[in-house]
């Protein structure tokens, strides 16, 4: 859980990371991580941060970009300026007018598989992630992910509109209670 | 610029590299370079291999460590391995098995 004791895992705007991290405490990742985030608590990508992979918390936000899958046990929150190529699983997800996504989403409890991943693609990003004071070389972004031609059919209850009318989306505060989770 | 930090609950299995200094509160196994200083504190733990232009060791390390400028290993460090770099100290209180490697002229 997110410390008490203010403990937290940050991945500077000028770092890259190629493995895995796990985590029982909050993750923020401001530069790039190739590999797979998983985080008891909260992993946020923030603005100019990157993350071709996998993650996987409680809590997920995105406000910059990801290539690959997230899974959320409890919310997904695209902000207006993330970027996702790739596919979510979360109870509830929130995303904010601006966001960008490419992929499937699924609200019932189904976990997309990695298989899934598109290939990256020239999504138009958002405006204000373009400029970010994200170093040139972090940007190549080039993870040719062998776009994976997906073999598995889409996931069946996942409805396309009305998503949100057998789950109930619960309104929870942005960041999961600062001092004590 | 920022800091990276490795918190005191995370594991991080791989690579970290970049230009940002590196802090490690919690656990590395695996590799961190950076062109930038790295501090092992005293609750981080990190195996395999550091380099960084100052490495500061209060913690466990076991493996190599590199400081292209210098390495201080503090008190409460333990520290398993090589090390090479041009200016090294070593404090009182810390435990250290390894060889020390110097580029220096002899006097």
């Amino acid at each position: 859980m997110a410390g008490q004791d203010g403990s937290k895992t940050e991945i500077g705007p000028a770092t890259r990371v190629i493995g895995d991290v796990e985590a029982e405490e909050d993750v923020f990742v401001l530069g790039r991580l190739e590999g797979t985030v998983r985080s008891t608590a909260s992993v946020v990508i923030e603005e100019g941060g990157l993350v071709l992979g996998q993650v996987e918390a409680a809590f997920v936000v995105i406000a910059g970009r990801l290539e690959g899958t997230a899974v959320a046990e409890k919310r997904l929150e695209i902000t207006e300026t993330g970027t996702v190529l790739g596919d979510l699983a979360a109870p509830a997800l929130v995303m904010l007018e601006g966001g960008a996504v490419r992929g499937r989403v699924a609200m019932d409890g189904t976990r997309p598989s990695r298989a899934a991943t598109p290939a990256p693609s020239r999504t138009p990003r958002p405006a204000a992630t373009t400029g970010a004071s994200a170093g040139a070389t972090r940007r190549g972004g080039s993870a040719t992910r062998s776009g994976t031609t997906s073999t598995q059919p889409a996931p069946r209850a996942t409805p396309r509109s009305g998503a949100t009318r057998n789950e109930p989306v619960r309104e929870l505060p942005l960041d999961p209670e600062p001092g004590e989770n | 610029m920022s800091d990276t930090v490795i918190g005191s609950r995370t594991l991080v299995r791989g690579r970290i590299l970049g230009e940002d200094p590196v802090v490690v509160e919690g656990r590395v196994e695996g590799t961190i370079r950076p062109d930038a200083p790295v501090r092992i504190e005293a609750s981080g733990r990190v195996s395999r291999e550091v380099q960084g232009t100052e490495v500061r060791v209060l913690g466990i390390v076991e493996g190599t460590v590199t400081g292209t400028r210098r390495v201080e290993i503090l008190a409460g460090a333990q520290m398993l391995g090589d090390v090479k770099t041009p200016r090294i100290l070593i404090s009182e209180g810390a435990v250290f098995r390894g060889r020390v490697e110097m580029d220096f002229q002899e006097r």
